[in-house]
């Protein structure tokens, strides 16, 4: 990648809007800014790790101050409040096969008390929101942080690797960073990340504190309704007790006949009813009392009459004999007379045919007759039937009778209305107990029954929250393997780092090598470098193979090497990232500086940024280096407009401004 | 032939009669006349001799008291005389029938007599 632009505004010591382009030539990759000390070079080289990493970056002056602090002393003193400050960094990478041109800006103002920071990124002229919203992963592919640090060097750096002491574990970084081992470390950081996800994701405690207040809610219903059942008991006790003393009371009415004057009315009409039939009844005893019936008491002398009346019918034929005999005595008494007898013998003659007469047809002394109808009318038959009938009746009358004598029995029973109310008051208060406790039942039911269902919706809620719970123990579960799975793969992950580690350096021996004998003098000083595994020393080793300690290299040497190593680390990366290095000739005395400006700067990188004070790159080595020199700028202050500035220009060799 | 034609109630049997229609309700004369007559006629002993006023208002056809019966109650009236050997004259027979009716409405009203209806009644069943 290269880059392109940097922006600052309101950065620093520099005051407003400035542009620095750093674009570069393959032929001239060198961007020579100069600067004198507080210049603003170290602003500079800020603004461009603070937009790239933000939070992260790595600035100067960094160390104590939080992140906010830090934007808001990087506001410029001159500032307007409202415009606060900003950098940009635009940059050219190839991603996917294509040249992609990529622009950070990260803005920030003072807000009350607060900093409010601004990120946006711009891809090819375009604002990217998913860039900006993710830009911290993003710079990892263009410019990782771990890696940037290798190509970001300055004088100190070089001093600190150089240092035996130091340099092992900065070295140690340094190849972890650039050996592809960024990518299993990316890995496994991923794989961390995973595993703090799991491990946060586990079953929550409000989940538990949800069952727990779901059960306890349920247990308190639970109790509620049990005391609900214990009142409805003893109310039910009442309500028996109650119920007992009602029977009881009933039992008093009925017996003073209170349930009879109750039934007066009815008993009132049954009376009326039975006199009525009673009436009837003996309406028609009368009716048979007037017929034939009384011709059955003499009975015996009926029948007597009866066959008289018979025999008289038979006798009849007597007096129609005698009327006969009489009329013929008296055509004979008639005749007689004519006879011319005497009186005396007419007399006798009368009297004589009289008697005989008498005598010959006697007629019966019963001169009445039956007809045939009156025998059957009132004939034998015909009274016993009216006998029957009349028995038949008579049984009636008992029966209504008796009827009659119960009814108005039990109505001479009935009891003086007084002593009666004064059981029905009775009654009626014990009936308004009753009322009120069932009242009383009824609404401790209601409440039951709401209690049991709360009951049951909470049972639910609470089986629901188990099982919600169940399942999150469940993905704890499933998380805990994951962490176990992803914690073995990161040790797998470890391994293969350590034997990607060992295969590559051997490779990068050979590179330190080459570079350190590009860079040293003494060339067959050097013949072999050995980088141990574990501890990351670098030793060297002389033409006879004997290890050379480090001390035994001079200080400068000692500093190529640790260029060397850096050189290396970063062809060893295979990334193409610019070089920017800073002030790295001022620990170098000048035998060793002249082997950096000819032999290292120019092929550094495909752009270097360096940057060099007033005794640095000068004079001489100015003039070995501008061959390779695309840009020229200078810091300087402006005192009047009180900002430091970049200007288009390069100490010269009698330190005024040389136009180039 | 029936020799009757008139029945005449003295004072003293209207008053017993009334007593009946209380007890009874019957209000005819001529039923409890009938009833009377006939307990009478049962009586096995002749009716003692009596002189019966005509006093009181009270009296009635044959015919009405017989019921339409005439030849039924004359034919009791017949044999009893006869047994009792009364005369087979108009006077003797209307004074023995006389005797017989004032005898029954006597018991009928005395303390042996029906106090009600269904005792009156129970008079002509046959007893249980």
């Amino acid at each position: 990648m290269i880059f392109e632009q940097v922006v600052m505004h309101n950065f620093g010591v520099y005051r407003g809007e400035h542009r620095i382009d750093l674009d570069v030539t393959p032929e001239s990759p060198v961007v020579l800014i100069g600067a004198l000390n507080g210049a603003g070079k170290t602003t500079f080289l800020d603004a461009m790790q603070l937009a790239l990493y933000g939070k992260s970056a790595r600035c100067s002056g960094r160390k104590r101050v939080s992140y906010p602090e830090y934007l808001e002393s990087m506001i410029n003193r001159d500032a307007p409040p409202h415009q606060g400050a900003g950098v940009e960094f635009a940059f050219r990478a190839r991603a996917n096969g294509q040249d992609t041109s990529i622009r950070v800006s990260r803005t920030w103002q003072k807000r009350g008390d607060a900093v409010k920071e601004n990120l946006e990124v711009f891809r090819n002229g375009e604002h990217d929101a998913v860039a900006s919203e993710r830009w911290i992963e993003y710079v990892e592919d263009f410019m990782p942080s771990q890696i940037a640090d290798l190509f970001f060097f300055d004088g100190e750096k070089i001093e600190a690797l150089a240092d035996p002491l130091h340099s092992s574990a900065l070295l140690r970084v340094g190849i972890h960073s650039l050996l592809g081992i960024d990518l299993v470390e990316s890995l496994l950081r991923s794989l961390q990340q995973i595993e703090r996800k799991r491990m946060t994701d586990t079953a929550s405690e409000s989940d538990k504190s949800m069952l727990q207040s779901v059960e306890a809610q349920r247990n308190e219903i639970r109790q509620g309704l049990e005391s609900n059942m214990q009142k409805r008991a003893s109310l039910q006790n009442d309500l028996d007790s109650i119920e007992m003393k009602e029977a009881a009371v009933l039992a008093e009415f009925k017996r003073l006949g209170g349930d009879l004057l109750v039934q007066r009315e009815q008993l009132v009409s049954e009376q009326e009813y039975y006199h009525k039939k009673k009436a009837e009844i003996e309406d028609e005893l009368r009716i048979l009392a007037a017929g034939a019936l009384p011709l059955m008491i003499p009975a015996k002398t009926l029948e007597i009459a009866y066959s008289k009346a018979l025999e008289a019918r038979r006798n009849g034929n007597v007096d129609v004999l005698k009327a006969e005999a009489e009329s013929r005595d008296a055509a004979i008494e008639k005749f007689a007379g004519t006879l011319g007898l005497g009186k005396p013998a007419l007399a006798k003659l009368s009297s004589h045919l009289r008697q005989d007469r008498a005598h010959r047809y006697q007629s019966s002394v019963s001169k009445w007759e039956i007809s045939e109808e009156l025998l059957t009318q009132y004939g034998h038959e015909a009274t016993e039937a009216m006998g029957r009938v009349a028995e038949y009746t008579l049984q009636s009358l008992a029966d209504v009778e008796e009827h009659l004598t119960a009814v108005e029995r039990n109505l001479g029973a009935v009891p003086a209305s007084a002593e009666v109310s004064r059981i029905l008051q009775e009654t009626d208060a014990i009936k308004a107990d009753c009322a009120k406790l069932q009242a009383m039942m009824s609404l401790l039911d209601d409440e039951v029954a709401a209690q049991r269902f709360k009951l049951e919706r909470l049972q639910a809620q609470a089986e629901r929250e188990a099982e919600k719970l169940g399942e999150s123990l469940t993905r704890d579960e499933v998380s805990r393997r994951i962490v176990d799975h992803s914690s073995r793969g990161r040790k797998v992950l470890a391994s293969f780092r350590e034997r990607l580690l060992a295969n590559n350096l051997q490779r990068l021996e050979l590179l330190i090598l080459k570079y350190f004998q590009r860079l040293i003098r003494k060339k067959s000083l050097v013949h072999g470098i050995a980088i141990d595994a574990e501890s990351f020393q670098i030793s060297v080793t002389n033409l006879a193979g004997q290890l050379v300690p480090a001390h035994r290299l001079s200080a400068g040497e000692r500093q190529l090497l640790a260029v060397a190593t850096l050189w290396a680390l970063a062809h060893a990366s295979g990334r193409f990232l610019p070089a920017v290095i800073d002030t790295p000739l001022s620990r170098l005395d000048s035998k060793h500086r002249g082997s950096l400006v000819q032999n290292y700067f120019p092929m550094a990188s495909h752009q270097v940024i360096l940057l060099s004070t007033d005794e640095e790159v000068v004079g001489k080595y100015l003039d070995q280096l501008s061959p390779f020199v695309g840009r020229y700028y200078l810091i300087e202050h402006d005192e009047s407009a009180n900002t430091s500035r970049f200007v288009d220009s390069y100490f010269s060799h009698s330190h005024s401004e040389v136009r180039v | 032939m029936t020799s009757i034609e008139t029945v005449r109630i003295s004072e003293k049997a209207k008053t017993q009669l009334i007593t009946m229609k209380r007890r009874t309700g019957i209000a005819n004369w001529n039923v409890l006349c009938r009833w009377a007559f006939c307990l009478s006629i049962n009586q096995p002993t002749r009716p003692p001799e009596e002189v019966i006023p005509s006093d009181s208002t009270v009296e009635m056809t044959w015919k009405t008291f017989t019921g339409g019966a005439e030849d039924v109650y004359w034919g009791l009236l017949l044999v009893r005389a006869e047994e009792d050997g009364v005369a087979q004259k108009k006077e003797a027979l209307s004074h023995y029938f006389r005797l017989h009716l004032h005898r029954g409405i006597s018991y009928l009203s005395g303390a042996n007599g029906p106090s009600d209806l269904p005792q009156f009644i129970r008079l002509a069943l046959p007893k249980i």
